[in-house]
């Protein structure tokens, strides 16, 4: 075995902390090579992922990525040789094949498009899979390693590979750059891409034909079964973060890249490993991140924020009526805890919660169990107070609402309300009353 | 102004002997009509009556069967500038990743040309498009938090950076406020006065006399075409919405059936 197929072998005899050390700083020549190539592809996917996501083709990638199997034994037969451009071409022959029989069968059938992939899927994939078995029996086929084309491979990429993956790679970016504005257009508003004469079903064309690229460069580093994940979960996560289109494509590289790379990582812990599960694993735990954390939709956080809006409400209306069952003036109160959990009708644990966090908040002291406001509590309680009563006004005013529907929302609104609203309700009755 | 008419006395609009079908069921039949010039025309008709279809055929978005259609004397493939399109609102989505100035800016996208970038000066038409339809501050908003008079009054300032002589529009007026309604005939009627021709898709018949020239009155075939005083009248409207077309429908099904 030659030193560099042999380099990761060695990364199982040091700790977890060397290995992943030696990972990431790239030293061996197969660890550069197949980040480099993992790097290549998901670039290429992840870009071309957010227009498939956003078009509904989801399923297209995975269709094409089974299809492309009896492609890659074809290839393989023509010189019983792992020779990359006859796979490539294989794959890629195939790939178009599918999508063109995808395309016939949607025109001169009944069948809706969900459906026609599904049969064309299985049905490529099926005969694959008897090529396959066929390959295995004859001796050049035992260890020609066809069978790291299903679920992946990194390690058995060769430089070769690299050269084929990187330029194919930038024949993908450089039309999705070039052509960038009328495949947005054409994924948002056919109808009037078409009306001012954009080439719609060419440029549908277009991506098809490069997701069929970018599916048969991925296919020795992600398997065929899992490649359709490079496409759509770098994508998908990323639109829980941006309402942009260039950010989306730049986020979804970001998170392509990652994902792909740690997967990569892991799968390098044991040379059995294939790569396409890690790098599906990765990307599904960057998904779920998103989901959980993205700021603006993140399960998570909204969560968050909707508990941090309550007890702010909770707390506010404490200060309150602290402030209104104060006599103008006196101080120290003479509240006690006891006192104010019973006129809320509530646990005297709970108020002396809400108490601790007024006081922490620097609106009230407590001394001896006795509740007193400072000066700064007490602005902020005659502030909720005035937003109480400028919103009730504005109700029956201007929406003409009954006094006593008011109530309810009054109360919600008044911890809401922002200092602009304020300023402009306040003119707008002083003016009024002017 | 893209570019002069090709026959100063050819209409904006000449449509003749078209016929449309809808998953091999005819939908429109031969259909005839010459669209005069800086008209503000209604498209009227009951539901399934082929309003849309007649739109979209004109633009090129559906097949005719037989017929022509010729936009000032030349095929529409040569006349793409000259006509703006706004589709129904339906027909895109909404969560779409793209900001209300992406969307007018895709008004400029014809006269760029292919692969070519919207710069400064069709920003400044965006922003000033945006100003006419009173949407000037929404410029960087997502599309998907705008009401539904908002997004039409985004798809007309789309439609008004295309800056075309022809306008064709499909339902404008469903589903939006009291003041969008307004806002757009007033709109229609300041394109009107630039000389420029509207064919508008229109389900209401309370405001159709007020808001149109012309009217044409479709249901499969066409009923009748003509000043609104003239064609909109009652023996019209019951020939229209009346129940005596069920002779067409049913020999589409049979064509349809034919054909399958």
């Amino acid at each position: 075995m030659s030193p560099h197929l042999s380099h990761h072998w060695i990364l199982l005899d040091s700790g977890l902390w060397t290995q992943l050390v030696r990972f990431w700083t790239f030293h061996d020549r197969a660890v550069q090579t197949a980040a480099v190539g993992m790097a290549f592809l998901a670039i290429s996917s992840a870009t071309l992922g957010c227009f498939i996501l956003l078009r509904r083709m989801s399923l297209l990638g995975d269709s094409l990525g089974h299809a492309v199997l009896p492609g890659v034994c074809l290839g393989f037969l023509v010189n019983l040789k792992k020779d990359p451009l006859w796979i490539l071409a294989g794959a890629l022959a195939s790939a178009f094949l599918a999508s063109w029989l995808i395309g016939f069968l949607k025109r001169h059938s009944r069948l809706k498009s969900d459906a026609v992939m599904g049969l064309v899927l299985s049905g490529f994939y099926g005969i694959g899979i008897v090529l396959l078995t066929r390959i295995q029996r004859i001796p050049a086929g035992t260890q020609s390693g066809l069978r790291g084309f299903l679920f992946g491979q990194a390690s058995a990429i060769s430089e070769r590979d690299l050269w084929v993956m990187g330029i194919m790679s930038l024949v993908i970016v450089l039309s999705v750059a070039v052509a960038f504005k009328e495949l947005v257009l054409t994924s948002f508003d056919e109808g009037f891409a078409t009306a001012i004469g954009l080439p719609v079903r060419s440029l549908h064309y277009l991506l098809m034909g490069l997701t069929a690229l970018a599916v048969v460069i991925s296919i020795q580093v992600m398997g065929l079964v899992l490649v359709s994940a490079m496409l759509i979960t770098p994508a998908a996560s990323a639109l829980l973060f941006t309402d942009r289109m260039r950010t989306l494509v730049l986020l979804a590289v970001a998170f392509g890249v990652t994902g792909g790379l740690l997967g990569l990582n892991l799968s390098f812990l044991d040379s059995n490993f294939a790569t396409g599960p890690f790098v599906v694993l990765t990307l599904a735990i960057v998904f779920a991140g998103a989901y959980l954390f993205s700021p603006r939709y993140g399960v998570a956080v909204r969560a968050l924020r909707r508990w941090r809006q309550s007890q702010r409400t909770q707390r506010e209306n404490l200060l309150k009526s602290v402030y209104l069952a104060l006599p103008a003036g006196i101080e120290p109160s003479d509240i006690t805890i006891e006192q104010l959990a019973g006129a809320r009708r509530e646990a005297a644990v709970r108020t002396g919660r809400l108490v601790r966090s007024l006081v922490h908040r620097g609106w009230a002291t407590l001394a001896h169990d006795r509740v007193a406001l400072t000066d700064a509590g007490r602005r902020r309680a005659q502030e909720l107070d005035r937003n109480y009563r400028l919103w009730e006004q504005f109700l029956t005013e201007e929406v003409n609402l009954p006094i006593d529907h008011t109530q309810r929302d009054a109360e919600n609104i008044e911890h809401i309300l922002g200092p602009e609203l304020v300023r402009e309700l306040e003119a707008r009755f002083e003016q009024r009353h002017a | 102004m893209s570019s002069a008419p090709a026959t100063a006395s050819a209409p904006p609009i000449e449509v003749h002997d078209l016929t449309v079908s809808y998953d091999k069921k005819p939908v429109l039949w031969n259909i005839d009509v010459a669209i005069p010039e800086g008209q503000i025309v209604g498209i009227i008709g009951p539901n399934g009556a082929g309003k849309s279809t007649l739109i979209k055929s004109i633009m090129g978005l559906m097949p005719a069967e037989s017929g022509w259609v010729k936009i000032y004397g030349e095929p529409l493939s040569r006349q793409r500038r000259l006509v703006g399109y706004v589709p129904q609102r339906e027909s895109v989505d909404w969560d779409f990743p793209v900001t209300v100035r992406d969307v007018v800016l895709m008004g400029t996208y014809g006269r760029l040309g292919l692969f070519r970038r919207p710069g400064k000066a069709e920003r400044a038409l965006c922003d000033q498009c945006l100003e006419q339809v009173s949407m000037a501050g929404y410029a960087d908003r997502q599309i998907a938090n705008l009401s539904g008079g908002q997004r039409q009054r985004v798809f007309l300032a789309r439609a008004l950076a295309q800056d075309s002589r022809i306008y064709l529009m499909d339902e404008p007026f469903v589903g939006v406020d009291a003041a969008t309604e307004s806002a757009i005939i007033e709109l229609l009627r300041n394109l009107k006065s630039q000389q420029r021709t509207l064919l508008v898709v229109h389900h209401d018949l309370q405001t159709a006399p007020d808001y149109f020239d012309s009217i044409l009155m479709l249901n499969m075939r066409l009923v009748a075409f003509g000043p609104t005083s003239d064609v909109f009248t009652t023996p019209i409207l019951q020939k229209t919405y009346g129940g005596r077309l069920t002779i067409l429908s049913e020999a589409a099904e049979q064509v349809a059936g034919t054909r399958r």
